[in-house]
């Protein structure tokens, strides 16, 4: 998010702070989920400093008494176009938009402007129904012991269309960590309930989480050719398409190995259930 | 979870841990590694009136062979024995199995003489210890008593040891190396097995088997030696289709775990395949190259 902003102002990302999870500042926050962070916040922090930097344009017209046309913003400053020595930094127009300031007392004509927020400005977006979603491939390669039932994924590839990567390590981290996620789903985690109901996979003892000792090499391949239609930064959620692709993919993957799906359809594929999957025990 | 309230001294000496262990009765407890015991703690199901801190008395740490034994001093880490030269010259399976022992850094604060003391029926190390014929050392405030491996594990998580006495030591005979493998199935590497087994064999002239051990861990509360099994590979030359016939003698009867970790019936299954794994691993391994 910090990087949408710094595109946008072109202030360094080291000089923008995110906030994150108070809903004093934000009330309509609705929260980090369901793959909608780059998608809804991206864009909302994206118009938000398209606003805060046309404001500071205008403001900046005013006071050199130039169009706002000719003017841009570069360097943290707002320079006119062919002239870069005749500008004014983003710093002095926040200060002359701060209320109470005597410079505002003997204004440039921001008549212009007609909050008392300053040098900022607040953006909603609205979620689009279609657009976001991405174009994945899951690729496993396993081996089975059929003697034992037991899985071991030996490589893997994710290869995702994420139409715009914001930062393409971020994305790629994000695509590896949801492959180890969706191994675990697929391989150890259970919430197991005995016939009263009773959780029997309450602790982490039990409700086996992958480490990084479980995590076969992974490969993302993060592509960028489907832009999303429905944001200006044309970017796609990438959380979920990471783990979501994975028991399919392994299941897949071990049906191929033995020749059949039968009896392979309960997650987690735990070593006594393709055990009894392949069948010839006593 | 917050463990219930404890109290909690440094011994600095053995003869000053058995005495704080006596004086703290049936409820106090020796403190080594804490890889089991503080999770344990965590969790409410340890509930000690004291701990006794082991982890201040060098002469429960260190390796060495005298009097014809590999002696491992209790508090001895996982990981310097894992990588200690005379237990892979006199005791490689202790090695093989302490690769399966959860994780460097459990293997670095987790000690030999804790998980053999702690007696979990699913660990590794009890089953190494039956199938290498190892005594442990047990001392109280009168002195000291050998138990044998086989004798030292009564039931998941009791022990011969008594309230006031400390497992000090283990010893392990040197006549005993041979071959030896051994063969585990978890659900994720570092887990404690679902089913385990420790076999080593030693040949003498024709390539004949002159012992063998072959010891299951994950199947009952204590580990399960096969004796009919090793009796039928005494004298034999350790061929495939030999070690195939004795594994019928595998006592299914004393597989008692059933768990929704893995059923009874699933550990019957993967018991001879695990354990004929380890076999043929010993044997090739008992050959002279």
């Amino acid at each position: 998010l910090a990087q949408v902003a710094s595109s946008v102002l072109g202030i360094p990302i080291e000089r923008i702070k995110v906030r994150h999870g108070d809903t004093g500042l934000i009330p309509f926050g609705g929260g980090s989920y369901a793959s909608r962070t780059a998608v809804m916040s991206g864009h909302a922090v994206q118009a938000a400093a398209v606003a805060v930097r046309d404001k500071a344009i205008r403001v900046a017209a005013d006071k050199l008494e130039v169009s706002e046309g000719d003017l841009r913003l570069a360097n943290g400053r707002i320079e006119l176009a062919g002239a870069p020595e005749v500008n004014i930094s983003l710093g002095t127009i926040a200060r002359m938009l701060m209320p109470g300031n005597p410079e505002l007392l003997a204004p440039p004509k921001v008549a212009n402007i007609a909050d008392n927020e300053g040098l900022a400005a607040t953006a909603y977006v609205r979620a689009v129904p279609s657009g976001t979603s991405v174009f994945a491939v899951h690729l496993a390669d396993v081996a089975v012991d059929t003697e034992t039932g037991k899985i071991t994924v030996e490589r893997y590839l994710v290869a995702a269309d994420v139409g715009c990567a914001i930062n393409p390590r971020i994305v790629e981290g994000q695509l590896v960590g949801g492959v180890v996620m969706g191994l675990g789903g697929t391989l150890l985690e259970e919430l197991a309930y005995d016939p009263d109901g009773q959780l029997q996979t309450g602790s982490f003892a039990d409700y086996l989480l992958p480490s990084v000792h479980d995590a076969p090499p992974i490969r993302a391949v993060v592509i960028e050719k489907a832009r999303s239609p429905g944001n200006p930064l044309g970017v796609k959620g990438v959380g979920e398409v990471g783990p979501s692709g994975v028991a399919a993919a392994v299941a897949n993957a071990v049906a191929n190995a033995l020749g059949t799906s039968r009896d392979l359809n309960v997650l987690p594929l735990t070593p006594e259930r393709v055990l009894d999957a392949i069948g010839g025990g006593a | 979870m917050r463990p219930v309230p404890f109290d909690y001294c440094v011994a600095r000496t053995v003869d000053d841990a058995i005495e704080r262990l006596a004086q703290g009765g049936e409820e106090a407890r020796p403190l080594a590694g804490g890889q089991s015991l503080v999770p344990m703690l965590a969790f409410r199901i340890a509930r000690p009136s004291v701990l006794v801190d082991l982890n201040h008395i060098d002469a429960l740490a260190g390796i060495s062979v005298t009097g014809g034994e590999l002696r491992i001093g209790a508090m001895t880490r996982q990981a310097q024995a894992l990588n200690a030269p005379l237990v892979a010259r006199h005791a490689p399976l202790l090695a093989q199995a302490l690769r399966e022992v959860g994780h460097p850094p459990t293997r670095a604060r987790g000690t030999i003489g804790g998980s053999l003391a702690h007696a979990d029926p699913a660990a590794e190390l009890p089953a190494v210890m039956v199938a290498l014929d190892a005594r442990l050392v047990v001392r109280n405030a009168a002195g000291e008593r050998m138990v044998s491996a086989a004798d030292f594990f009564h039931d998941a998580f009791e022990t011969a040891i008594r309230p006031g006495e400390l497992l000090t030591e283990i010893r392990i005979p040197l006549e005993n190396v041979g071959g030896s493998a051994f063969q585990e199935i978890s659900h994720r590497k570092g887990d404690f097995g679902i089913v385990s087994v420790a076999a080593c064999v030693t040949t003498g002239a024709n390539q004949r088997c002159t012992r063998a051990a072959l010891v299951f861990g994950g199947v009952a509360s204590t580990p399960v030696r096969c004796r009919e099994v090793e009796s039928r590979l005494v004298g034999r030359e350790l061929s495939a289709r030999t070690i195939a016939a004795a594994l019928d003698a595998i006592p299914g009867d004393r597989f008692e775990l059933d768990s929704r970790n893995a059923s009874r019936r699933y550990r019957l299954r993967v018991a001879p395949v695990l354990a004929r794994r380890a076999l043929s691993a010993a044997a090739s391994g008992a050959r002279p190259a």
